[in-house]
């Protein structure tokens, strides 16, 4: 199987198989960045073939210089939400959202939380869009500290602070919600 | 960055790598224990959302889709690159913008001729790659999910039908060819109807529908398969056995709601 950096360097060619390999490899990943900050599964898969379509235009430009290939994915996704909220001027629309999840915190311990689902997705999308982001790559995709810091251009100091902001502006979100 | 933020990313990363719960966490930090508690308890929660995953149908479609909206980007600088070739495109703009758009229904009326002729063409026509394209087309410019289904449903009918004729003329490279082509689509029909709610009328007559078109093809199949050369005999059962098994997945489908299969103003009992 080829590498990552195999196949970008292919798809930096022009190589549509290549490009197609990754696609298949990140689609999941992106989705899901985008599904948590639109909080709408269409607009959702709209967004994630327009990220993967502008990934192909710009395919060219990208040279890895320690910034890896999903990074930039994240950036160039992160880039097409900021323009969708623009362009929109609306409320996040969270009604398909909820129809596809269940209610997954159950344990004692987050119990006295009493969050549901669709009340944690209304408040993400009221946060601030760094905060989104980190929250989104801390907790849901699972990245780390350094991860994070690579795809949002900050260092890792930087990130620890946002994300202790963003853990305390969910939690005043969501107690003013009970 | 303050030593609070130092804590609450040890703990936070403790959690996540199990080397902690919460109340260890807080145990460790007393001080800090109240300011920390919701966040670590918010973490948490965040980090038990269930993985979200695009619908079986969008990854189904999308390559395809992605496929087409490149080829659709390319096609702006093609007509660019055509018009500076014509030349003096800000002075005569208005006179190209007309003799484009009549290239374009001239294009248009030329292919739809050459389409129409080609709809019964066989893998050995000059004309096949035509149909070929204009069942990518329809694939690609069918909005809607079940819809698109009906469409790859057509296209395994013309796939089976081609098949049979190729084993008959014994042009065995061609039949192996639009059996491959037949599976590949058996394949995205496939992963549409198979998260499609039995429960909805309109997904129960997309899944009869398909049933039906499946056992007809079944049967096209099992006839050539009495003339199919050795040789090719185990591709055409693998077939055979990938359509018997998406017809058992469309059966227990339409076996699991069992609500639509009388209509709720019959009584049960009248219905035998």
């Amino acid at each position: 199987m080829p590498t990552e950096s195999e196949l970008v360097q292919r798809a930096t060619q022009r190589d549509a198989q290549a490009f197609g390999e990754l696609y298949q490899r990140y689609l999941k990943q992106i989705y899901r960045y985008i599904f948590y900050r639109v909080g709408n599964a269409t607009e959702a898969e709209d967004l994630t073939e327009q990220t993967f379509l502008k990934a192909w235009e710009a395919i060219g430009r990208f040279r890895e210089q320690g910034v890896p290939f999903i990074a930039w994915l994240y950036r160039l996704a992160h880039n097409l939400v900021i323009d969708y909220r623009r362009t929109r001027h609306q409320a996040v629309s969270l009604e398909t959202a909820c129809d596809t999840m269940d209610q997954a915190v159950s344990s004692e311990e987050l119990a006295a939380v009493r969050l549901d689902v669709a009340a944690l997705q209304q408040a993400i999308a009221r946060l601030t869009p760094e905060q989104q982001q980190v929250i989104i790559l801390r907790f849901v995709q699972g990245l780390s500290h350094g991860d994070v810091a690579v795809i949002m251009g900050k260092n890792e100091g930087a990130i620890r602070g946002l994300q202790h902001r963003a853990l305390e502006s969910l939690h005043a979100l969501l107690d003013r919600n009970d | 960055m303050s030593s609070f933020d130092e804590i609450l990313s040890e703990c936070l990363n403790d959690i996540e790598a199990g080397q902690a719960t919460i109340e260890e966490c807080l145990r460790r930090y007393p001080e800090q224990a109240e300011a920390l508690r919701p966040l670590l308890q918010t973490a948490a929660a965040l980090r038990a959302l269930p993985p979200i995953e695009p619908s079986a149908a969008f990854q189904a479609a999308a390559p395809t889709r992605l496929a087409n909206l490149i080829a659709s980007r390319r096609q702006p600088s093609a007509r660019l690159g055509a018009a500076l070739v014509f030349g003096q495109m800000r002075r005569r703009r208005a006179s190209l913008v007309l003799r484009v758009a009549a290239v374009v229904v001239l294009a248009s009326c030329l292919l739809a001729g050459t389409a129409y002729a080609a709809r019964e063409s066989l893998p050995d026509s000059p004309l096949y790659p035509v149909k070929l394209t204009v069942e990518r087309v329809q694939v690609a410019t069918t909005p809607n999910d079940a819809r698109r289904a009906r469409v790859f449903v057509g296209v395994m009918d013309q796939r089976t039908h081609e098949t049979a004729v190729m084993l008959r003329n014994s042009n065995l490279k061609q039949a192996r060819q639009t059996n491959q082509s037949y599976v590949r689509t058996l394949s995205e029909a496939a992963a549409i109807v198979e998260h499609v709610p039995a429960n909805r009328p309109e997904n129960r007559m997309l899944l009869l529908y398909m049933r039906d078109r499946l056992l007809a093809q079944q049967a096209t199949y099992q006839r050539a398969l009495s003339s199919t050369p050795e040789q090719v005999r185990p591709l055409i059962q693998s077939t055979l056995g990938q359509i018997q098994k998406t017809l058992d997945r469309i059966n227990s489908q339409l076996a699991a709601d069992k609500s639509l299969l009388v209509p709720s103003a019959v009584p049960y009992g009248v219905i035998s």
